[in-house]
């Protein structure tokens, strides 16, 4: 049970970083949106696992937070990428070619055989 | 560092909570506003937009939960949750509590303090420099016979293996049972006495506390005359003098100089001695005596990379190249090396005694555990609803059983603390009563970090224990079943019952057990205590002496010293009649091996057997002994006239089945040339137990000391009156013909017999209040149970009275559910404990009992028990109000 959540909110980590990083400063719902928009609506995300999430990268100084008004007005707690979340971002986000592209050679048809 | 940062925010977490707890409930609120709007913007409805977005996020209280758990320490922060609310629970019930609580601390007290002397018996290093590296060799002799067989070794032996092992970096021997007389200041007394070759001390890597050790070469002769004192001595005979080094005593009437106090801990269980004097052996004696003289233990220091199993090989292998170059004396003699803690532990011999009490008050625990379990599950069932109601809040249930567990944990402390108080206590106590012997006397049950480990280690074991089953059970029911049914209590009842029940049953079968056990055990004891030992012990005074051999070198002046304080100690007022003997009535074992004139001769080793006695002649009377047939000694033997001997009763059946003994020749190998004289057999006697609470009896015979004189002698006086009174008489009478003559041990022999029964009346007490323990904690279970699902059935208690019932009939029913229970624990227990009598016969060395009324009258203890702990309960039942019971709930 543990592993998958693990896994999950590594991979969950990692596209907060992106949307932040491409989106600029963005509250918690617009990133659970656009996380979904971007996956082609194929990822559900629980938004109730979003916060804990965004809760941790905070603590562990990848993003930071500040209130701020959204487009309709709403008081919103803005989260942003920093220094740090940057850097973690190009680290997590090369580990994570290098992963798909090793399963990607193992998994293509035929390659061992030929 | 991540970590780090993201752990220090989260420490810090717990002293912001409210602020951030609102800001949380802020974005939440914020996140499901903009889904809200979002929705309405797709085209949904008001209410279903609220409706989609709420599913989607998913419970705000389980999101609040979630985020709460990441932003703090949660484990931190519900142990500290936990804790608090189990503190409160506890405060709320005082009476659970302090039922739970001295119920454990009884559990754990009676595990502890016996723990506490395990403890200071089997893992308290000897007070030796790398204790190790230090070991004894002791011989392992070809006939087992009593007691513990490590033996001492002869003088040849150590020579020769000093020089031939590898094993041992140096090697010391040492003969533990000098004694010696210690005159001067004050009246002459008998002091234990090691005689140790120089480099004992250096061996052992001890130091003295005043002045010093044995020094090389001072064991050679002329350079010998110097002595170590123990603290113990120098402080009570010498009142502590600190210029005592260089000051002479007197040993045996010899000068000794004393050369250095050893320091007050130096106390070696089993070696313990009161003055070390230097052990002067000569190398160039290796005749036959030499090696059967078999009076030195061997001690050493293990060479650095060597272990005690290559020594122990070594040593096997010396002793058997020892048997084959000298098979006469050597022959079937083996050689066993250990840690000198091991050795010590061997020596005490308690191994049984000690797994017996640690099982009898495991069995305590464990009955103390399944009360605190029912009691724990019984609560459960009260709280069923408020954990039902926590769960639909957002509560993991993982999170319920570790609260419960926490409550538990919190139990088993409070439990733990007042346990290890009445450790204390019972420690004291326990110790108090360790002083019969000087092995149990030097015993230190201090609660030393061992027994606090082994404290709250129980503690813990004893938490899991009770506090599991109510846990994983309450972390498996179901919410809903429990949040519709109204009367949640009842219908919860039935099913936690039916583990509570199993749990009653289970203690009652183990109070059956542990009472068969403790029955057998102490019906042994009672049996053993109340046997006649085949004389007669009132009103008999008994001293012991010891001539030393300076003053006393040969047997004529033995005898002339004897013969006068015979005839002193008849004219003693009050004295009835005196007599000597080497060994006394029930005094011990003391074998010899003998040869019938009509046996074949075989060697010395694989003779019979017999305990052997020299007395004077009117030994048998003053012990009040009967002479079955022939007559006993006369004054008028002597080493001129042709030698007699008595035997016993056993000795007579045993050895000559279809003949008569009287007449017969009989060899008695007791060394020397006087063991080659054939003695006549001219009595038989009655038996005499060898020592108290022996079973079996031994084959005896006797010699008059007029033939066979000894220096060391126990001196019996049989008195008109109390036998306390003649004391001061009897060391006059020895004091008036050598006034350097110590009087050691001047007590009546049931005095003396107290002190060997000491032990075993001590593990039967303690064994009597564990079981009594024990029962007492299974009645209260019983008790406990039965009184709840009375309480539970109240109101259908009430329905059936008002239908018609009537209060004999509430009584049987109520009476009956608990029986059920009980009779099924005693069924159980009964078969559990039947194989009890083989396992301690398998045990106990001479371990034998008429016992087989003990386990169905101890079953019938129980049930009576158990039908008062369930009477009480029931006849309450049978006083309820149908009206106020029909209103109850």
């Amino acid at each position: 049970m543990g592993d998958k959540k693990d896994v999950w909110q590594g991979t969950l980590a990692l596209m907060v970083l992106k949307t932040l990083q491409a989106l600029g400063p963005l509250h918690g719902y617009g990133i659970a949106r656009r996380i979904e928009q971007t996956s082609g609506d194929l990822l559900a995300v629980n938004y109730g696992t979003l916060y804990p999430a965004l809760l941790k990268l905070e603590q562990e100084g990848y993003i930071s937070s500040e209130w701020g008004t959204s487009d309709n007005n709403r008081k919103a707690k803005y989260y942003k990428l920093t220094r740090a979340g940057r850097k973690q971002l190009d680290k997590e986000a090369r580990e994570w070619n290098q992963t798909t592209e090793i399963l990607a050679r193992f998994l293509a048809p035929g390659k061992e055989s030929a | 560092m991540r970590l780090l940062r993201a752990l220090f925010l989260r420490l810090a977490a717990l002293f912001r909570k409210d602020r951030q707890e609102r800001e949380a409930a802020a974005e939440l609120e914020t996140h499901l506003q903009l889904h809200i709007e979002d929705n309405l913007h797709a085209g949904m409805s008001a209410q279903e937009a609220r409706r989609q977005a709420l599913i989607k996020l998913g419970g705000i209280e389980q999101t609040k939960e979630l985020v709460r758990e990441r932003r703090g320490l949660p484990m931190l922060e519900i142990l500290l949750q936990d804790l608090r609310y189990g503190a409160r629970m506890l405060a709320k019930n005082p009476g659970f509590t302090l039922v739970a609580t001295l119920t454990l601390a009884l559990g754990i007290a009676a595990n502890a303090t016996i723990f506490s002397f395990v403890s200071a018996v089997m893992l308290k290093r000897p007070p030796v420099r790398e204790p190790d590296q230090v070991a004894v060799v002791s011989a392992i002799s070809p006939v087992s016979s009593w007691g513990v067989n490590l033996n001492p070794f002869s003088a040849p032996n150590y020579f020769a293996w000093k020089k031939e092992n590898h094993a041992f970096a140096d090697m010391a021997a040492a003969d533990p049972y000098a004694g010696a007389s210690l005159t001067g200041d004050g009246d002459p007394e008998r002091v234990s006495a090691m005689r140790a070759t120089a480099n004992y001390f250096s061996v052992l890597g001890v130091s003295a506390q005043l002045g010093r050790t044995f020094a090389d070469g001072e064991d050679q002769d002329g350079r010998d005359h110097e002595v170590i004192l123990s603290h113990d001595l120098w402080a009570r005979r010498f009142a502590a003098d600190s210029s005592i080094v260089g000051k002479t005593i007197r040993l045996n009437g010899t000068p000794y100089q004393v050369i250095g106090v050893m320091p007050a801990q130096f106390l070696l269980r089993s070696f313990s001695a009161q003055i070390w004097i230097p052990l002067e052996l000569n190398e160039s004696q290796q005749n036959a005596a030499a090696r059967e003289n078999r009076n030195l233990f061997l001690f050493a220091r293990l060479k650095p990379g060597v272990t005690i199993p290559e020594a122990n090989a070594e040593f096997q292998r010396l002793a058997h190249t020892a048997e084959l170059n000298f098979p006469d004396t050597e022959k079937g003699w083996g050689a066993t090396v250990l840690t000198l803690q091991d050795h010590m532990i061997r020596e005490f011999n308690s191994g049984p005694a000690m797994i017996v009490l640690m099982s009898t008050v495991g069995f305590v625990l464990l009955i103390a555990c399944a009360n605190i379990a029912g009691l724990l599950l019984a609560r459960a069932t009260g709280r069923g609803k408020e954990i039902a109601v926590r769960l639909a809040m957002g509560a993991g249930r993982l999170r319920m059983v570790r609260q419960l567990l926490t409550e538990a944990l919190l139990l088993a402390a409070l439990g733990g603390a007042a346990g290890l108080i009445l450790t204390f206590w019972g420690a004291r106590l326990l110790k108090s009563a360790l002083s019969f012997n000087e092995e149990v006397r030097v015993l230190d049950l201090s609660l030393d970090l061992k027994v606090l480990a082994f404290t709250a280690g129980i503690s813990l074991l004893a938490a899991v224990v009770f506090g599991l089953v109510p846990a994983l059970k309450s972390g498996t029911s179901d919410i809903s079943t429990i949040l519709k049914n109204a009367s949640a209590k009842a219908s919860a009842g039935r099913r936690q019952n039916r583990l509570r029940s199993l749990l009653v049953a289970g203690e009652v079968a183990l109070a059956v057990v542990l009472l068969t056990g403790t029955g057998l055990l102490l019906t042994a004891i009672i049996e053993g205590l109340s046997r006649g030992l085949g004389f007669d012990q009132q009103r008999l005074l008994t001293a012991s002496l010891a001539l030393p051999d300076s003053h006393y070198p040969d047997g004529p002046k033995q005898v002339g010293f004897y013969r006068q304080l015979l005839a002193k100690l008849e004219n003693i007022p009050g004295a009835e009649s005196a007599a000597i003997s080497t060994v006394l009535p029930a005094g011990g074992p003391e074998e010899v091996s003998f040869r019938l004139k009509e046996q074949e001769n075989l060697p010395p080793g694989e003779r019979s057997k017999a305990r052997y006695i020299v007395v004077s002649p009117a030994f048998f009377d003053t012990a009040k002994i009967p002479l079955i047939r022939g007559r006993v000694f006369s004054e008028l033997d002597g080493p001129g006239t042709h030698r007699t001997a008595v035997v016993s009763e056993v000795f007579a059946r045993r050895f000559f089945p279809k003949g008569d003994p009287l007449g017969q020749q009989v060899m008695i190998d007791t060394g020397g040339e006087s063991g080659a004289q054939w003695r006549e057999v001219i009595g038989i006697v009655g038996n005499v137990k060898s020592w108290p609470l022996q079973t079996s009896d031994d084959a005896e015979i006797y010699e008059n000391y007029l033939q066979q004189p000894a220096g060391e002698m126990a001196v019996l006086v049989r008195a008109k009156g109390s036998p306390e009174s003649m004391a001061p008489g009897l060391r006059q009478a020895v004091w008036s013909i050598d006034k350097d003559q110590p009087v050691a041990r001047v007590m009546s022999i049931e005095e003396r017999i107290g002190e060997q029964t000491a032990g075993d009346r001590l593990f039967g007490s303690m064994l009597g209040i564990f079981a009594a323990l024990a029962v007492t904690l299974s009645a209260v279970g019983l008790y406990g149970l039965v009184a709840f699902t009375a309480g539970l059935r109240t109101q259908e208690i009430g329905i059936r009275m008002t239908l018609g019932a009537d209060k004999n009939r509430i009584m049987r029913l109520v009476l009956g559910d608990g029986m059920k229970l009980a009779l099924t624990g005693i069924a159980v227990g009964m078969i559990a404990a039947l194989p009890m009598r083989r396992i301690l016969e398998g045990m106990i060395h001479d371990f034998r009992v008429n016992g087989s009324w003990i386990l169905p009258s101890m079953a019938a203890v129980i049930g009576l028990v158990a039908l008062l702990a369930c009477y009480i309960p029931a006849r309450r039942a049978t006083r309820v109000d149908p009206m106020v019971a029909l209103r109850y709930e």
